[in-house]
């Protein structure tokens, strides 16, 4: 998680904000104000905000706008967005999530109920960018293919080729395969694949032996010579890698 | 031909599947079942899926830990995940939302709540796909 992240928080009452205020700074967040929709997007135009709270009803530029701004915003695009609102109809509620906002929260809130949700919608976020950044680490450019060397991995499709020759793997040698591509040329341990291709827990002797009948269906499928670009090589005591070119 | 997209739902009750399905049907939403969370993650390692409701107490892998699986696994880390469960404590719900889930649902659900709650969870999962793609 980031060091103390910042939230912005807009409602046009100032008793509320104030509480709100105290709430968050309390819980070591760093809180900015705003009383409506353009105040916040002065402030998202001049700092770096991680998560907003907005109330619907403001003048000036209400909750629902200010959410479509920020929407359209590539730079704010993945910022949680959550509304605090007095708008407890089920139509309210039911319109507010239609729209994609990251939660929706009636007044008067709880302090617990208040910090379990940005607590949840800040880790998300870094979940998703944690997720992000490996993926684009693999693919690229946005590609849809991993290759190392002649080997190619369509994710989509769940095809592997080599020398435009198709390799029939399972699903889970697949896992297995496209996960080391993701992470080529870095050795990944026994433990880490074992989550991955068999959802398991567990410590790095069993791991080793669960993974060895895996890992050499899959060798004997690519059928390449070992350290080959795309054979996957056994680091002793460490894990796997794909080997990529020298 | 790939398959399209299906919306995972799972649950150990087979009543509640059949309703949830049901809803799905209705909005045109093709989905997939599991009765408990290792079925759902044999199902995600073959499917594509767009989306997880999940219950939370099921026999064998509960919605925490296939909501923890799914979370760890980079391939599925922007698939939405939903709670849709009977623990409606407050300090249940509390403890589901700071997991991370992108949204929390106590039982019973309304069919038209369920369905705003999906469509708005895919169009934020886009707008998300669509700025990782800059």
């Amino acid at each position: 998680m980031r060091a103390m992240p910042s939230i912005l928080v807009v409602d046009d009452e100032a008793d509320l904000l104030e509480q709100i205020t105290l709430i968050l700074e309390a819980d070591d967040y760093r809180v900015f104000t705003a009383s409506n929709g353009l105040e916040a997007l002065k402030i998202l135009h001049t700092e770096q905000v991680h998560l907003i709270i907005a109330d619907i009803a403001m003048p000036d530029m209400n909750g629902y706008q200010l959410y479509t701004r920020v929407r359209e915003n590539l730079e704010w695009v993945t910022i949680p967005f959550i509304f605090l609102s007095a708008r407890t109809m089920d139509s309210d509620i039911r319109f507010g999530k239609e729209m994609g906002v990251d939660d929706y929260l009636t007044k008067p809130i709880r302090v617990a109920d208040l910090l379990a949700a940005v607590r949840g919608k800040l880790r998300r976020s870094q979940q998703l960018a944690d997720s992000l950044t490996q993926l684009k680490q693999s693919q690229g450019s946005g590609a849809r293919f991993l290759t190392a060397g002649e080997l190619q991995i369509d994710l989509d499709q769940h095809k592997v080729t080599w020398q435009d020759r198709e390799i029939k793997l399972s699903a889970r040698e697949f896992t297995l395969l496209a996960y080391l591509a993701r992470q080529a040329g870095k050795v990944v341990s026994p433990t880490e694949l074992i989550q991955v291709t068999h959802q398991l827990e567990t410590d790095p002797i069993e791991a080793g032996t669960l993974l060895r009948p895996l890992i050499l269906s899959v060798r004997r499928k690519l059928d390449l010579a070992e350290g080959e670009v795309g054979s996957i090589e056994n680091v002793r005591g460490v894990g796997y890698r794909l080997v990529i070119p020298a | 031909m790939k398959p399209q997209p299906a919306i995972l739902v799972v649950d150990d009750e087979p009543d509640m599947l059949e309703n949830l399905s049901l809803a799905l049907q209705v909005a045109d939403y093709p989905h997939l079942t599991a009765k408990d969370g290792l079925e759902a993650l044999e199902i995600l390692q073959t499917q594509p899926i767009q989306l997880i409701l999940s219950d939370i107490v099921m026999p064998r892998m509960n919605g925490y830990q296939l909501y923890q699986q799914v979370r760890e696994n980079p391939l599925w880390g922007a698939i939405p995940f939903i709670f849709v469960t009977g623990c409606w404590l407050n300090s249940e719900i509390c403890y589901g939302k700071e997991l991370g889930v992108d949204d929390y649902l106590v039982k019973p659900v309304k069919a038209n709540y369920l369905i705003a709650v999906i469509q708005g969870k895919l169009r934020r999962a886009q707008q998300l796909a669509k700025a990782a793609d800059q």
